[in-house]
């Protein structure tokens, strides 16, 4: 017998269903509500983390020119974030150098006022044997390519030229000058100079800023040396020593003598975290133990002050630019005073010596903020922690360590904090956060109120490098190498809200990153003050 | 008597192709509140676009209309709508009941419509239909019911609000006689008991006889007429047609709805409908049931899955801790494992060590000795370093030079990583490859600064890790 309900359906009846079927939807629909199915961000002792979430960008970051140097590519190229296309890029292979491992790089100002229209910028060359550190198949030096043209360590003077959409290289300041260097180059807060240093040769160089085919000047330059206590190598820094900073002299010629790899005391660079590897014997080379690692100087936003950083010795050196001598010894190691005097011990040459009871760990990248009242540098490999200094006062000799950013995660010789930068506000510091291969390194950004870890982008890519921040306040673009073979790009967020915005694709390893600053104010955020 | 319908000069001209065509020309008329006022004519004379205008379901091109002191022509169509919903009931000729629809719920429609409460639109439509003979029938469809059937339920859906004025479009048409004096009886005692006016347009005397005032219409224009004189029968007919209603049909019981008729399509066709939807609901919310519960399995597999990965590519860490030659072109060897998480513990099996040298180009299997790795074992890896030893035996009469005097050596470890010791649920395998440069034991360090050179003195390491690449 039929069941009298389903045969006959009612208008009531009718909507009864109906509304039964639109509550299951409903229902159905408030499933993707329920909880415990998403990863994408929580929260760890307070601090926010988020996995990096590989996607495109879909925004315009800006009217910015982004430089990046390609490392073994031997080159540089400039993409334009508006577009996010490629606005030029220059190969040193083509002007006769056989071996160029375009390292790092830093920009000037535009005098125009926009980049677009042109500007110049120093990109330095690591020395060509490092080429064979990688492994590569490479028959580079049986073809007598890291020979006279291979050295590397040269300095080159890049421009842009606006109207031509060209970059030419404009000169090889490690010819003009005779002095090779090959790793940071940081131009002075004011446009009008430029330093660069070089680890392997323990010197720094303090250069005048040339325009078109006008020639660079050195203004002075520096060697570090290290006198260890002990005569094993293992023992070289850790039982402490004393640091001889040289000011150099040229010859005759008004010519220095430090081109090519001429002065390297290691035969390759000490690669990010390779510090120890020069105590344990692993890094071949001349004169090792008496290696200070002089690796780069940066300046303070304020003008008058560097910093001339010894990756080996824990610390650097603070330099007066106005009279280019040491003033005092900044030590980042926990438990070892903060601000050591130097001492002037000649004066032909110019020498300087301050004397460490011992180093617990190597310092690597530094930075100040904005204002120039704090300064942070990396504790690398034992301690694992960023020294915090207040640099507020106008007398070096007055700046004092307040604090160190830990992080539990910071153990052992990984993960360590590497490359630093700040927010254009100065509010957030940021950090990428190297792990060695095959992990995916980290960001973190760090409170400048309490210095405290506010959040965590996890997972970001292999090597994470340098930062930088457009000068809108918008984005910080985070650099990632591969190791210089595998995977490499830009990770970006936002500065204020720290939302993630995406990848950029960058070719050919990218180890460094700067924008292009359009004004002399912009200067202090760019690479001048961070490294 | 108090006039509830004012019409003065209503006027309503159809264009057509010869010319227009006066429908109502001027026709002036009122209506008390208890009067029954039929309106008489041939086909075509104008009777039912007067009713139409009198129930404002057309506008007049002129004139006035007022229904109970109100200006209709003066209020907008909603007011216009509710007002006619509330206080005017029409019964056409057709009965335009809604086939879907009981006839309970055709008659309780009205009031449903207006907002009302449905409960007091239901006991109003009950009340109706059973004063009408149709208590049985209330879940009938119209379908099943017969001509004077449907009329009632009609007349009761009209009735719903208790109107002022009841319209009537010859409501006595198509039906049979015994139908149409069903409904004539029922016209009568409204006439009588309810209290209400009634204007009927018709053309047949049985319905004028009932009437207080009959109009004649012709060509638009209203005149009085006769009262017609009744036929013979009605009374004696009305009479005994009182309590003869149509009966019940046997059996049938008021909450027991017919069946519908198998060859009316419409019936099973909203069943169809209604089946459909929901069938489509309860799949669909299944569906998205199952899909959830699926997403979530996924999403704690992935979850695993994502947290051994993390273990495999955040926590742990490899890497060759020494290289020492012992004569004769042997190496005695140490990879190092540790986990960088101290809060978290973790397990690995393996790692299964592999070894090779890069001669002209190509890596050549190196063979390590019995021992070497430990591919069997799960161990949990610790903070503190823990040392896998591997030893192999290299002196190649060929070799490439990176850096002259060094072999290049790759070691591949493989390892699976799992949270727990018995490795059961998602495990992650991790493979890496730890490079060095070994110093030619045949070699002195003299002999490597020369071919190198490097300057007399200066360090010759006998193996270098190399960068990760």
């Amino acid at each position: 017998m039929q069941n009298p309900h389903l045969s006959k359906i009612s208008r009531r009846r009718f909507f009864y269903y109906g509304f039964a079927g639109l509550a299951g939807l409903t229902g159905a629909g408030l499933t993707r509500y329920l909880p415990g199915t998403s990863w994408a961000a929580k929260t760890e002792d307070g601090i926010m983390v988020e996995d990096a979430v590989y996607q495109g960008i879909r925004e315009s970051l800006g009217k910015y020119i982004y430089l990046t140097p390609q490392k073994l590519g031997g080159g540089t190229h400039a993409v334009d974030l508006g577009t996010q296309k490629t606005l030029s890029w220059i190969s040193y292979w083509n002007y006769g150098d056989s071996c160029p491992i375009s390292h790092h790089l830093a920009a000037f100002y535009a005098d125009s006022g926009d980049p677009y229209k042109g500007f110049e910028f120093i990109n330095s060359t690591q020395g060509g044997d490092n080429v064979l550190m990688y492994g590569l198949k490479t028959r580079i030096k049986e073809n007598g390519m890291l020979g006279k043209h291979g050295m590397g360590n040269n300095i080159y003077r890049v421009g842009y030229d606006g109207k031509t959409g060209q970059m030419e290289l404009l000169e090889n300041i490690a010819e003009t000058t005779g002095i090779g260097l090959g790793v940071h180059t940081v131009p002075f807060p004011d446009g009008n100079g430029f330093a660069c240093g070089d680890g392997q040769k323990d010197v720094v160089g303090f250069f005048s800023r040339a325009r078109g085919q006008d020639k660079t000047k050195v203004l002075t330059a520096f060697r570090g040396d290290w006198a260890p206590n002990s005569k094993t190598l293992a023992d070289t820094w850790t039982k402490g020593g004393t640091i001889r900073l040289t000011r150099l002299a040229p010859g005759k010629d008004g010519k220095y003598d430090y081109f090519g790899t001429k002065g390297n005391k290691i035969n390759y660079e000490m690669a990010p975290m390779a510090e120890l590897l020069v105590e344990r014997g692993q890094t071949p080379g001349d004169s090792p133990h008496t290696l200070t690692g002089l690796d780069f100087c940066l300046h303070d936003p304020r003008n008058r002050y560097s910093i001339a950083a010894l990756r080996m010795c824990g610390g650097g050196f603070v330099i007066d630019r106005t009279t280019m001598e040491p003033i005092c010894y900044l030590m980042a190691n926990e438990g070892l005073a903060d601000n050591w005097p130097v001492k002037k011990v000649s004066g032909n040459p110019d020498a300087w010596e301050v004397t460490l009871p011992s180093v617990g760990n190597p310092i690597h990248e530094t930075g100040f903020n904005p204002s120039g009242n704090h300064l942070v540098m990396m504790n690398n490999l034992r301690a694992n922690n960023v020294a915090v200094f207040d640099s507020s006062s106008d007398d070096p000799r007055a700046w004092k360590r307040v604090t160190f950013v830990k992080d539990k995660e910071w153990v052992g010789e990984y993960p360590s904090p590497f490359h630093v930068n700040f927010s254009i506000d100065g509010s957030k510091c940021f950090f990428t956060v190297l792990r060695p291969k095959p992990m995916k390194s980290d960001v973190y950004v760090v409170s400048t109120k309490d210095w405290k870890v506010m959040k965590k982008f996890r997972n970001v890519g292999v090597d994470t490098q340098t930062t930088a921040t457009t000068y809108d306040g918008k984005y910080a673009l985070i650099i990632f190498s591969g190791f210089q073979r595998m995977e490499s790009g830009a990770f970006v967020f936002r500065q204020d809200t720290l939302e993630q915005v995406g990848y950029m694709p960058n070719f050919g390893g990218h180890h460094d990153c700067v924008i292009v600053p359009s004004k002399v104010e912009e200067m202090k955020f760019s690479r001048s003050c961070t490294v | 008597m108090n006039p509830v319908l004012r019409a003065h000069n209503l006027s309503r001209v159809y264009p057509t192709r010869r010319g227009t065509v006066a429908a109502v020309d001027g026709v002036s008329l009122e209506i008390g509140n208890t009067e029954f006022v039929a309106v008489c004519g041939r086909s075509g004379s104008g009777k039912s676009t007067l009713m139409a205008l009198l129930g404002t379901l057309a506008r007049p091109d002129q004139g006035a209309l007022e229904l109970e002191g109100t200006d209709l022509l003066s209020l907008s169509p909603g007011k216009l709508s509710r007002l006619r919903a509330k206080r005017i009931g029409f019964l056409l000729q057709t009965n335009s009941l809604l086939p879907g629809l009981t006839a309970l719920d055709n008659a309780a429609l009205p009031g449903i419509l207006a907002g009302e409460n449905p409960d007091s639109s239901y006991d109003r439509a009950r009340q109706w239909l059973t004063r009408l003979g149709m208590e049985g029938r209330w879940d009938a469809f119209p379908q099943e019911l017969s001509g004077g059937q449907q009329r009632r339920v009609a007349l009761a859906r009209a009735l719903q609000h208790s109107p002022a004025l009841l319209l009537l479009d010859e409501p006595t048409s198509n039906l049979d006689p015994r139908a149409e004096e069903e409904i004539l009886h029922l016209l009568r005692e409204l006439r009588d008991e309810r209290k209400i006016a009634i204007f009927a347009v018709t053309h047949g005397d049985n319905l004028a006889s009932l009437a207080d005032r009959v109009l004649q219409m012709s060509a638009g224009r209203l005149t009085e007429g006769a009262v017609p004189r009744a036929p013979a029968k009605r009374s004696e007919h009305a009479a005994v047609l009182v309590p003869v209603f149509e009966a019940v049909p046997a059996g049938l019981a008021p909450s027991a709805p017919t069946a519908a008729p198998e060859s009316d399509w419409r019936g099973p066709l909203s069943f169809f409908f209604a089946t459909l939807v929901l069938g489509i609901s309860l799949v669909f919310g299944f569906d998205r049931v199952v899909a959830w519960t699926q997403s979530r399995q996924l999403w704690a597999r992935e979850e695993k899955k994502r947290v051994a990965e993390e273990i495999a590519f955040r926590h742990l860490r490899a890497d060759m801790e020494s290289v020492q030659a012992k004569g004769q072109g042997r190496v005695e060897a140490d990879l190092f494992l540790q986990n960088y998480d101290p809060t978290r513990t973790f397990f690995i099996l393996g790692p299964s060590l592999r070894a090779f040298y890069q001669a002209d180009g190509r890596w050549e299997p190196i063979p390590l000795e019995d021992g070497s790795g430990n591919a069997e074992t799960i161990r949990e890896v610790l903070p503190t370093k823990t040392l896998v030893p591997l030893a192999f035996t290299l002196l190649p009469a060929k070799y490439d030079e990176l850096i002259r005097g060094y072999f290049h050596i790759r070691f591949t470890g493989t390892m699976v990583v799992s949270e727990t010791r018995d490795a059961t649920g998602d495990l992650f395998e991790r493979q890496d490859d730890y490079y060095i440069y070994l110093k030619d034991p045949r070699l002195t360090d003299d002999q490597v600064r020369q071919r190198n050179g490097w300057k007399p003195g200066s360090v010759v390491p006998p193996w270098m890790a190399m960068p990760s690449h």
